[in-house]
Parts: structure tokens; C-alpha cells; sequence
């Protein structure tokens, strides 16, 4: 029982610790966007507006995909074992 | 101190009447499942305020560094996003912690800004204009 407890926690944790390396991408991402932004609004400073609009837009969809990961990986974190650990106590004791 | 843009703004404002409205529709469907409790409310108000200082620190990173080099511009943006990252990853701690709140109603609205920007077309007036 307790072996199959242990289990259950540490592959929760090794997942969302897996979760976590998606949130590595987002930082490159909006810096690679965010530079080629500062060399278009160089090139033409009257469209800083709507390029700073954009880069808004972009860079919070860009981020999405690190988010997904944080909120899958503190749901694994302290959501899921509890509700693992309660499936797995009430199969042992219905057998 | 720097003046905020007003693209920055009118954005994070977009973004926060948003997600105010999308926390109500989250409401309402924990209300429908029989779910609903103080905890969830609590929470939902944590995590869409998180959500929206997201968007906006995000906002005025974006903003500063559009002004500098790209490579300063860079290393700003990057540092940014690590560190809003971990004040999210802090509240999500928080919401999980705090008896009051509900993890799942602090953590989902993390998520609202993207169904905000997924709607923005509807609601862009320049759309017909350019």
C-alpha cells in the first residue's frame, strides 16, 4: 500500500516536473519576437503603435503554452494525488 | 517614473473586463455542477487578479523594451517572463495552501486572457477601418 502511495506521489511530481520544461519555450519566444519588433520599429518609427499592440497580443499567446504547463503541473502537484490515492485506497479495500 | 503606453492600457483593460466576465461564466458552471462555495469564489478572485498583473507587468516589460537594443531587449523580455512565471507559480502555491480558496478556481483564470484574446476580433473597431 504504501510502496503503491509512493508510487502515485512521485510519478505526480516527475510529471510535473516534465510540465515544467514547456516553460522554458515562452522566454525565448517573446525575446526573438519582442527584438524583431524593436528592429521593425527602427525601420519605421510612425508604426510603433500598432506594433506594440501586437507584440501584446502575441506575446500573451506565446505564453499560453507555458501556462498550460504550469496550471497541468500544479493540478499533478496537488490536486491529483489526493484524488489517485483515494481511488487506490477504496480498490484495495473493495477487494 | 515612465509614462504607461496607452496600447498597454487599453489592452489590459480589454483583458480585464474579460476576464471579469469569463470568472462569472466560471462561476456560474461550479454553481450548475453543485460545487460552489466561498473557496471557489475566493480563489477565482485570486487567480483573475494574478492573471490580469500578468498581462500587465507583461505589458510594460513589452513597452521598456521596445526602447532599447535588440539583445538588451531580449534579455529583458526573458527575465520578465521567469519572473512572472514564478509569481504565478507562487499563487498557484498560495491558492493550493490557503484553506479559503479552491486550487482549481485559483489556477484556471490563469488561463482567461487567452479566451479574451481569442474574442478580440469581435470587438476590434479598427478591424474595418485599415
Amino acid at each position: 500500500m504504501e510502496l503503491a502511495i509512493g508510487i502515485i506521489l512521485g510519478c505526480c511530481a516527475l510529471g510535473a516536473g516534465l510540465a515544467m520544461i514547456a516553460g522554458i519555450g515562452p522566454g525565448i519566444g517573446e525575446g526573438n519576437a519582442v527584438a524583431k519588433a524593436c528592429e521593425a520599429i527602427a525601420r519605421q518609427p510612425e508604426s510603433k503603435g500598432s506594433v506594440t499592440t501586437t507584440m501584446l497580443m502575441g506575446c500573451a499567446i506565446a505564453e499560453t503554452t507555458g501556462l498550460y504547463a504550469l496550471v497541468i503541473a500544479i493540478l499533478l502537484m496537488f490536486v491529483a494525488p489526493n484524488i489517485l490515492v483515494d481511488i487506490l485506497v477504496k480498490t484495495i479495500s473493495s477487494l | 517614473m515612465k509614462k504607461i503606453d496607452p496600447a498597454v492600457k487599453k489592452e489590459t483593460l480589454f483583458i480585464l473586463w474579460m476576464t471579469v466576465i469569463i470568472s462569472l461564466l466560471m462561476e456560474a458552471v461550479f454553481l450548475i455542477i453543485g460545487k460552489w462555495d466561498t473557496t471557489v469564489l475566493f480563489g477565482n478572485l485570486l487567480g483573475a487578479a494574478a492573471a490580469v498583473l500578468n498581462f500587465f507587468i507583461m505589458g510594460i516589460s513589452v513597452q521598456s523594451a521596445l526602447g532599447k537594443e535588440e539583445k538588451d531587449a531580449k534579455n529583458v523580455i526573458k527575465l520578465s517572463q521567469s519572473l512572472r512565471f514564478i509569481m504565478l507559480v507562487a499563487v498557484g502555491a498560495i491558492g493550493y495552501l490557503v484553506t479559503c480558496c479552491n486550487v482549481i478556481a485559483t489556477v484556471l483564470p490563469f488561463l482567461f486572457p487567452r479566451i479574451a484574446i481569442a474574442f478580440r476580433p469581435l470587438f476590434s473597431r479598427e478591424r474595418g477601418g485599415e
